[in-house]
């Protein structure tokens, strides 16, 4: 038997179906905290945001229209309220941004390359448009169809692959000096 | 002959650059009609590989960091708490045969007419207001009131 498509499980959320509201959470949780994670850098806040946003589905369901896509409407959703949060977040010494000491028994030489390269890269993922990150969140991690995502992110599909192409460009720079040179 | 051999192999290396490029070096997570047309292309083809280990040593410190952030994180108790506090709370209803956003266009259209007219009877009942009603507080009618009332019957 096929698994339901999300538009079948919104049917039923619509009627009260908890067991599908839990099937589509599990399917899309992953998602929404990635990008509320991205943007937020706090566990807590984006754990909160995904509440929010699952919530928000829920109560809204019998509302739901089939035009968009479910993925679509939950990244729309989650970027928002994650913008909201930021807004509203107090200045504070974010703990995350304090240098991550080396670990005593992690001291072989590549594996310090392997976690500097790491690093690095997560450095130049900082830096990009935080519409690089979620196409590269949404397309790459997440393994959304390219024209989902980029109706998600309220782009054409030649726009998502320069997007990404861009982020890309970006983000070789960091690791291989010779991208120029290749392409 | 040679010329036209030529120009395909470069129209057909430039169309895989450009979409590894921007899809990375995983074929199966391109779009659907590019897949097997790479797929075929990269299998014999020197140039096309070495594109495809250049940009995977980007996908896996990608694919390293995502793991590390978010894969390896355990979902089931946050999703045990969406599930459990959500469906506590009643869903929103409304009537099928209307649209969500049509109710309250109809209304801020309703609003504005409303105000239209307020403002136009506020202006047309003006010239015919009693006059000692407005400068009750004045022994003598106001001048001003005259220069801005053409149609007052006051003389």
């Amino acid at each position: 038997m096929s698994e339901p498509s999300d538009e079948d499980l919104m049917s039923a959320i619509a009627e009260g179906d908890q067991k599908a509201f839990n099937l589509l959470t599990s399917r899309h949780l992953k998602m929404v905290y990635a990008i509320a994670l991205q943007r937020l850098k706090h566990p807590s806040d984006a754990e909160e945001v995904a509440q929010d946003v699952f919530t928000r589905l829920w109560q809204n369901a019998p509302k739901w229209e089939a035009e968009a896509k479910i993925s679509t409407w939950l990244y729309r959703v989650c970027v928002n309220r994650s913008i909201d949060m930021l807004r509203r977040r107090k200045p504070m010494t974010d703990i995350e941004d304090v240098p991550e000491i080396p670990d005593g028994a992690d001291n072989a030489l590549q594996t310090l390359e392997t976690k500097d390269r790491k690093r690095q890269i997560e450095e130049a993922l900082g830096n990009l448009t935080s519409e690089q990150r979620d196409a590269i969140q949404l397309v790459y991690f997440f393994e959304m169809r390219q024209q989902e995502a980029a109706d998600s992110l309220g782009l054409s599909l030649a726009a998502l692959e320069s997007l990404l192409r861009r982020a890309r460009k970006k983000l070789h720079t960091v690791l291989n000096k010779n991208y120029e040179e290749l392409y | 002959m040679t010329d036209d051999k030529t120009n395909t192999i470069s129209l057909d290396m430039h169309r895989f650059k450009t979409l590894i490029s921007a899809h990375g070096s995983n074929i199966a997570k391109w779009p659907e009609d590019s897949r097997n047309w790479a797929l075929a292309y990269s299998s014999d083809n020197k140039e096309a590989q070495k594109f495809i280990s250049f940009e995977k040593e980007l996908d896996d410190v990608l694919e390293d960091i995502h793991k590390t952030t978010i894969k390896s994180e355990d979902f089931s108790s946050l999703q045990y708490k969406i599930v459990s506090e959500a469906t506590h709370l009643p869903q929103q209803m409304y009537s099928g045969n209307q649209h969500p956003l049509m109710g309250s266009s109809i209304q801020s259209v309703a609003a504005c007419f409303m105000l239209c007219a307020c403002l136009a009877a506020g202006m047309f009942s003006l010239p015919y207001l009693p006059l000692d009603t407005i400068t009750s507080t004045y022994s003598e009618p106001s001048f001003a009131f005259l220069e801005i009332n053409p149609l007052s019957s006051w003389d």
